[in-house]
């Protein structure tokens, strides 16, 4: 079985139908990366998939682990495993990142059958993910991504990520508005999550993340369809040609 | 003048000239004659009504109507298992109690306060002139009603003064207490704080309800930051759920003073709290937080006027407000910039969170600048749960309740988080108080408990 299978997905947001038929298997252990122009309906995938209001499923289904993942909340989903590393974090004044942190580990350490951390474990947990992620501890004192520059917010998901550690991590462009060194670093954290057990999808307008975290299989998303499969080699080439190449 | 007492539903002025003789000071000419003046401000200017600009939002109704006993100069009878519960009691530190309006010895520990506190009535009783500088000098008795009522009838309260360099090491906790009985009574607590040159000082006022019934609960206090002096300054309210509040700080900052004022009212029928300040020395700082919570049908007004007098002065003023059921909140900060003050830097914001349909809330910025550098900005903002943020946090596997209360909860924490933050010891009881109050106000509580334990 797969970790998650896409089967002819349609969704419309306000009406105008973004998505017209999605298709994908991703298994555990492997790294997808779905490319495409903008408009092409990479971060509505994204959305349909974590569950956001405003956009409406019109067709199709997706079974994630087994489940459908369309009927769960999103809370749910995230307890279930499933992770999105969004293309724009949202801040979150007066909730300090430690706090969101712990609420969040818990909530799904609950789902997973396993104890709540205490305070001390909590710490040293969040410290070594920090560290892997070069993040500074300042950040985790202060609110959720509130006043973070750019390449601090998403460093910031995926250093959730490594602490919620979940089946499946979707990442929304996550590399746009990063540097090259806040690239590398966001690069190994990603690396470090790869395993047998989880899959991951990026999702990017561009190819240069792939030179970092090289993906099994490359995607391009066109007009609402995967209009062409591949490995990493086809990202090269849409380098190169366009995505003109594809239509 | 005794018919100045014929609109509303008690007569001020026969109880006035019923217990003169038997208040505090009475034989002390001075303070006769300021009770006298402020009793005829009163009769003049009678209670505020909507047409008021300054009441515009907040229709004190049966209050004007309600007939108030003023309670007889006797001992106080609270029994002991009332005053353990009443709210707030236990702070952990040294504290005045009053209830109804009067000194409760028993139950204060001002031996533990060094040499500095004492009460209203033993100063006028045995050196009122030594408060003939402050008392009913900062108040605005001559044109605020409530104030001119306090002045009037003013029973008792704390008297603090702070000699030049002396830092209080522990914060001083005044507990004030109304009693709800079948007869509705008032109290009229009178404050003077006064803290000497370079001196530091922390004060807590919480202001409680014992009983659920209706009372008036009139307190004054006033309050000066002398130079270089840091003061640190707060009033809570936990009155009666049927209770009128209608209370006044009113501060003077002296040059390079700093104050720091916490205004936070938690529950109450209609509480009104105003807040005075004025920044009268060079390069004097006011940061002046309030935070309230509004349920059922609860009506919060806070008006806070802030004078820059001087030059080179900074304020800070940030007043957020939790609002459910139908319950209403107004927010009025009135800023006055004098032409002389110049490089005045001053920032106002007001910001509320509506959790039903039903609240609402009317948010005033007022600045009137009359010296051309300055700068001011103000901001005010009436929401809801930011969906964005809910959506953000659910996508962590936090519940949709617990993402909502934690919100909330968050909203509050910003000026929770300040209160004591000034204070020398660093420990932070009544920070944990109000947190945890929160919580159990809070539908959530003990989903965002629960999800914050680790």
């Amino acid at each position: 079985m797969a970790l998650l299978e896409i089967r002819d997905l349609h969704a419309a947001v306000e009406g105008d139908e973004i998505l017209r038929g999605v298709n994908l298997i991703v298994e555990a252990g492997e790294v997808h990366s779905i490319m495409g122009p903008n408009g092409s309906g990479k971060s509505t995938l994204a959305h349909v998939l974590a569950g956001r209001e405003g956009y409406r499923v019109t067709g199709g289904e997706v079974l994630f682990d087994g489940r459908d993942l369309l009927a769960m909340a999103v809370e749910e989903r995230a307890r279930a495993g499933f992770f999105l590393a969004f293309q724009y974090p949202v801040e979150i004044p007066g909730v300090s990142n430690t706090y969101f942190l712990k609420a969040a580990l818990n909530a799904i350490r609950k789902e997973r059958g396993l104890e709540e951390l205490d305070a001390m474990d909590f710490m040293t947990l969040i410290k070594e993910k920090a560290a892997l992620l070069k993040m500074d501890e300042a950040l985790l004192k202060r609110a959720v991504n509130h006043g973070f520059s750019g390449g601090e917010k998403k460093r910031n998901e995926i250093f959730q990520m490594a602490l919620l550690e979940p089946k499946l991590a979707l990442l929304d462009e996550t590399d746009s508005g990063l540097d090259i060194d806040a690239m590398q670093i966001v690069a190994e954290g990603v690396n470090a999550l790869r395993g047998e057990d989880r899959a991951i999808i990026i999702v990017t307008h561009y190819q240069r993340l792939l030179n970092y975290v090289v993906p099994d299989f490359v995607h391009v998303l066109y007009e609402g369809r995967i209009a062409r499969s591949g490995d990493k080699d086809l990202a090269l080439e849409l380098e190169e040609d366009g995505y003109r190449s594809v239509a | 003048m005794t018919s100045a007492a014929a609109p509303t539903g008690h007569d001020y002025v026969g109880a006035f000239a019923e217990s003169e003789n038997r208040l505090p000071g009475a034989n002390v000419a001075w303070v006769r004659n300021l009770r006298r003046a402020a009793l005829d401000r009163f009769a003049v200017l009678s209670f505020p009504t909507t047409a008021d600009e300054d009441w515009r939002f907040t229709n004190l109704g049966a209050a004007t109507k309600t007939d108030f006993q003023f309670p007889s100069l006797g001992r106080e009878a609270l029994s002991t298992a009332a005053f353990e519960d009443s709210a707030f009691a236990d702070l952990g530190m040294a504290r005045l109690v009053f209830v109804d309006g009067r000194f409760s010895p028993d139950r204060s520990t001002l031996s533990d306060l060094g040499g500095y506190i004492t009460t209203l009535c033993a100063v006028l009783d045995d050196d009122p002139d030594r408060l003939r500088a402050h008392l009913g000098q900062h108040a605005k008795w001559q044109d605020r009603a409530f104030d001119a009522l306090n002045t009037a009838f003013m029973t008792d309260g704390a008297v603090i003064d702070v000699p030049d360099g002396v830092t209080l090491d522990e914060p001083i906790h005044l507990h004030i207490i109304s009693t709800a009985d079948e007869q509705p009574m008032r109290s009229h607590i009178r404050n003077v704080i006064t803290v000497g040159r370079g001196a530091r000082a922390t004060v807590i006022e919480t202001h409680v309800g014992v009983g659920s019934g209706v009372y008036l609960s009139n307190p004054v206090t006033e309050l000066v930051v002398g130079e270089d002096a840091v003061v640190d300054h707060t009033v809570l309210r936990h009155e009666s759920p049927e209770a009128y509040h209608v209370g006044t700080l009113s501060a003077r900052v002296c040059a390079r003073g700093e104050l720091s004022t916490h205004s936070l009212t938690l529950r109450g029928a209609l509480v009104r709290g105003d807040l005075r300040c004025v920044l009268a020395g060079d390069h004097a700082r006011a940061q002046l937080d309030g935070l309230y919570l509004a349920t059922g049908t609860a009506h919060v007004d806070n008006h806070t006027h802030l004078e820059h007098a001087a030059p080179n002065c900074t304020s800070r003023e940030l007043y957020k407000g939790i609002l459910d059921g139908q319950s209403r909140a107004v927010f009025h900060g009135r800023i006055l910039v004098h032409q002389d003050a110049q490089d005045t830097d001053s920032k106002q914001s007001n910001s509320n969170l509506l959790l039903s349909d039903d609240a609402r809330v009317n948010t005033k910025p007022q600045l009137e600048i009359y010296a051309d550098q300055v700068k001011c900005t103000h901001g005010a903002t009436i929401g809801q749960i930011d969906a964005d943020a809910v959506f953000y946090l659910r996508s962590r596997g936090i519940s949709e309740a617990a993402a909502r209360g934690l919100l909330v909860y968050s909203f509050a924490n910003e000026v929770v988080e300040r209160v004591n933050a000034g204070r020398v010891d660093h420990t932070n009881e009544l920070g944990d108080r109000l947190a945890k109050h929160i919580l159990a106000w809070l539908p959530q509580g003990d989903m965002i408990r629960e999800a914050l334990a680790a």
